[in-house]
């Protein structure tokens, strides 16, 4: 229907009812017995060896059957221990929470849910999605609240003022990404691909479509490369290294020191986590565009290093407790308080956690953090 | 300046276009295919229709022997002639 507009052809009759049809030597020996002038269709073999190739994606499968299972299981158990316990202590602050803090909420409910999908996708991986069209549809949220979220706190730890900013930033964000998700209600769909051993599939199903998507698809890659990862990447940049100039410019001294050392450690894990996925993704694009050669190394390379580098974006949500939560001095103590409450006894960590001492109040002294 | 990047920050959020759920899987076909495959050494032909995973309509021969795969362009003759007398004679079997 969309690839041949010839009403004669054959392949029309079946289409939208199965996605394969298959002839086996049964069928095919009678076709040949009664058309033997087909004798002088000349492929032998070796002759079309630049032709026609095929390009299986088992390979891919097997690799994301073990890679994706393993590793977002680790994930979901770091992550969901990290901001399990950032909202643990957030509960029991109730009362005296600064703006840092409600940032750190955001980031803490927006880092769960994705986690919260993670096994939802390693099952996918493994042996197909099996939990109809409606999960699909709310599974598939982008992980970008997680981004924006990050970057909403670099523009508030510059701006240092106004923190009903921070306030409604975080809600827009929230209120973006949901409407940002309209297309996924739409196109998302659990459906069989034969392409794909005939497994079931959470996917974006844009058949309908397909007579313009390919610009539509190019189009939409080059926005998400700049305005999902370049823009975010140099708004981060530019308001840490004003943040890192201000403080260079202060006094001297070891918690300097230190707020110069989390600053670095939360752009670098921004770009540790993001920076591999979207060289993919470009690469990928490029790949499209025929500007690489188009073997099935390419391809299957291109699908791995996709698994790989998405997981790592993952990895993100696990970091953020670390980055934002744990490094204040005041986070620390009530973790600790709230553990030995729970009967646990660490005594390592009280020691070194109640020497040290706020990194927000240096760097964002007025978002009257409690750090 | 602040204002300034708050709108900017407007402006990320509304074009964020594909998230982390991309289009699995591709075509399994390197090119448009050879356009016709000798009958007798042909052990099975699968037509793989559009899906998700690629906008294409495929035809992949499996030949005889070790089993070599090989795609067959779908708009030439050979291809047409062959799944029109497939599915004739599939449905005069049924």
């Amino acid at each position: 229907m969309f690839f041949l507009q010839d009403d004669w052809s054959p392949f029309t009759k079946n289409m939208g009812v199965d996605t394969k049809m298959t002839f086996t030597t049964g069928d095919i020996s009678s076709f040949f017995d009664e058309n033997t002038t087909y004798e002088d269709y000349n492929y032998t073999e070796g002759d079309t060896c630049c032709v026609g190739g095929v390009c299986t994606q088992h390979s891919t499968m097997r690799f994301e059957a073990v890679f994706v299972p393993a590793l977002y299981s680790v994930l979901l158990v770091l992550g969901l221990l990290g901001n399990g316990l950032v909202l643990a202590v957030l509960a029991q602050l109730r009362r005296g929470w600064s703006v840092t803090d409600t940032f750190i909420l955001h980031l803490a409910v927006a880092d769960t849910l994705l986690l919260l999908t993670l096994p939802f996708w390693a099952k996918q991986a493994a042996s197909g999605w099996s939990f109809g069209t409606p999960v699909c549809k709310m599974a598939g949220r982008s992980s970008s609240l997680d981004r924006y979220l990050s970057i909403v706190h670099a523009v508030q730890m510059y701006s240092r003022k106004k923190p009903w900013l921070v306030q409604t930033s975080c809600l827009c964000v929230w209120v973006f990404c949901l409407l940002l998700s309209i297309p996924d209600w739409v196109f998302l769909q659990a459906v069989a691909d034969a392409r794909r051993d005939d497994r079931v599939e959470c996917v974006h199903v844009y058949t309908l479509y397909y007579d313009s998507s390919k610009d539509w698809r190019l189009g939409s890659r080059l926005l998400y490369h700049t305005v999902g990862f370049l823009l975010p990447s140099a708004v981060m940049v530019v308001c840490y290294s004003c943040i890192l100039f201000r403080l260079h410019r202060g006094s001297q001294g070891q918690q300097k020191q230190k707020a110069i050392r989390v600053i670095l450690a939360l752009v670098a894990a921004f770009f540790v986590s993001w920076t591999p996925y979207n060289v993919t993704l470009m690469v990928d694009t490029l790949h499209d565009r025929e500007a690489i050669e188009d073997t099935c190394g390419t391809r299957t390379a291109l699908d791995v290093s996709r698994a790989v580098t998405s997981a790592l974006g993952y990895m993100h949500c696990c970091l953020n407790p670390v980055l934002y939560a744990f490094v204040g001095v005041k986070f620390r103590r009530h973790l600790v308080r709230m553990l030995k409450v729970l009967g646990c006894k660490l005594k390592g960590q009280v020691r070194s956690g109640s020497r040290r001492s706020s990194v927000w109040s240096q760097s964002g002294n007025t978002s009257t953090s409690g750090f | 300046m602040r204002s300034a990047a708050f709108i900017l920050l407007a402006c990320l959020l509304f074009i964020d276009v594909e998230g982390m759920v991309l289009p699995r899987g591709r075509c399994q076909c390197m090119d448009t295919g050879v356009e016709s495959i000798k009958p007798k050494l042909i052990e099975k032909v699968e037509v793989l229709y559009p899906s998700s995973s690629c906008k294409n309509l495929e035809i992949i021969v499996t030949l005889k022997g070790e089993g070599e795969q090989r795609c067959l362009n779908p708009s030439s003759h050979f291809a047409q002639n062959f799944v029109k007398k497939m599915q004739k004679q599939k449905r005069s079997r049924e």
